[in-house]
This record gives C-alpha cells, sequence and structure tokens, in this order.
C-alpha cells in the first residue's frame, strides 16, 4: 500500500493492490539506513561502556589476543615452510572449542590440522594436537581434556629454525619436580627425526609427522635436529 | 475516510518497519560491539621472575590465561592454573613462545606463571575471565 504525501494524494492512492515499486526502494532504503545508524550507535555505546567497566589488558596481551586480527587462509610465509599447513583439512581436523572465538595471533580454529590424537588417554598425553597458522606466527594447539586446552605459539621466523617447543607436566608445586613430560614441537619441512637427549646422556630419535614431533621423555634437556640448509641446531629444553 | 484509513494503516506498516530496522540494527551493533569489547583482562604478575620463581594470580572464573616473558628471549615459561582452595586444574604447560590456556569459565581459578629458564625473566601473566578461547 502506498500513499505519496501531496495535495493530490488521493489521485496517487493505489487502491487496493501492490505498492509501486519505487515507493518499496525507498522504505527498504530508509530501513537500511536506519539499521546502519542504529547499529552504529549501539555498538559505540558498547565499546564505551566495556572500556570504563574493565581493567584495559597489558600491551603484550592485547596484542597476543586482539592486536592481530583473524586469518581465514594459511598465509603464505606458513604454507611454504610446514607442508602439514599446505594439506587439504580432512574430517580427521577435528577441534573441539573450548569457548568459541579467536586463537591467539589471529589464529583460526577453521584452518586447524590434527597432527596427534591418540586413541586413549593417559598420564600426560594430549588428547589431541593440531597446528594452526595465525596472521603472525604458528601455533601448536593442545586439547588436555575436554574442558581445557593449551596454546602455543611463536612467530613464524622463529617456527621455521624449529624453535617452537612444549613440555606438558603433571601437576606439582613447580615444574622441575616433574621428571617424566610429553615432549612435543613444531619442525619445518626437511625434518624426518629429531633426537631428544635426556639429563642421564641417553638420546633417542623420534619420527616428524606432520611437521610435528611427539614422546614422553625423562627429564629431558636438548633436542637437536638437521635443519635444511643450516645443519644442525640444538635447543635447550627448560634450560 | 477511506482514504484516511488506508493512509494511517500505511503509516503504522512503515512506522513498523522502521522500529524494526532499529531494533535489528541495534541488536546487530551489540553483538558486533561485545564481540571485540568483551576480553575483560587483569594483568597480573608484571616485573623480574629468578629463574625457578613462580607468582600467582587473582582469583576469576578464568576463560584463559596468558604467561609472556616480555624479553623475547625464547626462554621456557610455564603456566598452571589454581584451586581457590588448594590443587591444581590440569598440569604445567611450559614452552618457548607464547602460552594461552583456555578454560570453559565455570569454576574459579587462579593463574600462575613461572620462569623456567636459569635467566631472569622480565614476565607478566594475564588472566580474562569473559572472552572466547578456543
Amino acid at each position: 500500500m502506498s500513499v505519496t504525501r501531496s495535495a493530490s494524494a488521493t489521485l496517487q492512492v493505489a487502491l487496493p493492490g501492490a505498492p509501486p515499486a519505487g515507493s518499496s526502494r525507498s522504505l527498504a532504503l530508509r530501513a537500511g539506513l536506519v539499521c546502519l545508524a542504529s547499529a552504529a550507535l549501539a555498538a559505540a555505546v558498547a565499546t564505551l561502556g566495556s572500556g570504563t567497566a574493565s581493567p584495559a589488558p597489558g600491551a603484550p596481551a592485547t596484542a597476543i589476543r586482539a592486536g592481530a586480527g583473524v586469518i581465514f587462509a594459511v598465509p603464505a610465509a606458513e604454507a611454504a615452510a610446514f607442508g602439514v599447513l599446505r594439506r587439504a583439512r580432512t574430517p580427521s581436523d577435528t577441534f573441539k572449542q573450548i569457548r568459541r572465538g579467536v586463537g591467539p595471533l589471529g589464529a583460526n580454529p577453521a584452518l586447524a590440522r590434527t597432527v596427534l590424537a591418540p586413541a586413549a588417554r593417559a598420564g600426560v598425553l594430549p588428547r589431541l594436537v593440531s597446528v594452526v597458522p595465525a596472521a603472525t606466527g604458528v601455533c601448536l594447539r593442545v586439547l588436555e581434556v575436554q574442558g581445557y586446552a593449551q596454546w602455543w605459539c611463536v612467530p613464524t621466523a622463529q617456527a621455521v629454525r624449529g624453535s617452537l617447543i612444549v613440555a606438558l607436566l603433571p601437576p606439582a608445586p613447580t615444574p622441575r619436580a616433574a621428571a617424566r613430560q610429553f615432549l612435543l614441537g613444531l619442525v619445518p619441512d626437511g625434518v624426518s627425526t629429531v633426537t631428544i637427549r635426556s639429563a642421564g646422556g641417553v638420546g633417542h630419535k623420534v619420527a616428524v609427522r606432520g611437521n610435528v614431533y611427539a614422546t614422553a621423555a625423562f627429564r629431558p634437556i636438548s633436542i637437536a635436529f638437521k635443519l635444511p640448509g643450516r645443519g644442525l641446531v640444538s635447543y635447550r629444553v627448560r634450560d | 475516510m477511506e482514504i484516511l484509513t488506508h493512509y494511517t494503516r500505511h503509516l503504522r506498516s512503515v512506522r513498523a518497519v522502521l522500529i524494526a530496522a532499529a531494533l535489528a540494527g541495534a541488536l546487530t551493533g551489540i553483538l558486533f560491539a561485545s564481540q571485540h569489547a568483551s576480553a575483560y583482562g587483569v594483568n597480573y604478575c608484571v616485573g623480574w621472575e629468578p629463574s625457578g620463581g613462580s607468582c600467582v594470580g587473582p582469583q576469576h572464573t578464568l576463560t584463559a590465561d596468558i604467561a609472556y616473558d616480555d624479553t623475547g628471549s625464547e626462554a621456557f615459561v610455564c603456566e598452571i592454573a589454581q584451586y581457590p582452595g588448594g590443587g591444581y586444574d590440569g598440569g604445567w604447560g611450559c614452552g618457548n613462545g607464547v602460552a594461552e590456556t583456555c578454560y570453559q569459565g565455570n569454576q574459579l581459578l587462579r593463574g600462575e606463571i613461572y620462569n623456567d629458564s636459569i635467566y631472569w625473566l622480565y614476565m607478566n601473566g594475564t588472566e580474562f575471565y569473559s572472552q572466547g578461547c578456543p
């Protein structure tokens, strides 16, 4: 139904029938503008309100959490260095989110690739390990139990040197009290095995699958591997 | 009279459409803003920690806890969460990057950071208690 507000309204009333297309468009346009305006106003009010109600996170945490926008494709540098991020995602790349959101450094769970999913959990063995690309780095995400997950991320330049190393230890007053632990890390393409040396001087080789090595270890002190183009590199574990 | 009735009915429907659009817009705006502004974070234990030193944060219904080595030295830092009455929620996670642990946000916890390197580290922790954390 359409009425034009003018002196000749009686002549322009469309009775009965569909309103003229121009009038519908005008109403749709006005509705759209009102919608946009109210959205902007509400967003501004909500943002101002939350800003005054909560303490501001520190600079590092802000950078980790909100400074990087979420990514929707694997960054080229990460895809070039890590084959696991070049392969197509499959149904096995499941990702159980703890609370829906964006990971550290803009990591997107929708781009995660599963590298380890043990059938049964024992000790500090995690339930699920994923490699997740981020805006400014790469992350290992470890689902330990259903309601609890850890993310470890480093800038891409560090990740391609194989320096992303994570140790999972049982609860104790200090982590040094625990001798047995689960060790995992990310290495670039071309690294097929790593050698983990323990406090007793014993070293053992661990195979790399999907750019990730993962093994139980007893007081590990170093991880060594041959990095393509750089030769043998070694990292101290937990110093 | 019939024209007036139609005119009034038309005005009502226009007003209804505009009010609906305004409400939809406002809801969208609030949702959008809340996704980006609901990071209720508290820094804790900001400062130098000796080798083997640890520090415990305040109590919150944690959804995320971040441990960070501000020196950028790639040293190992560790993180865990304590229950208010003692005991731990999960084990220690130690690594040489940015560490973030995600929790469901349904229980009170206190974040704890630990310097697992042989050096002094300038560390900090951040507890979040209202935000997504996958």
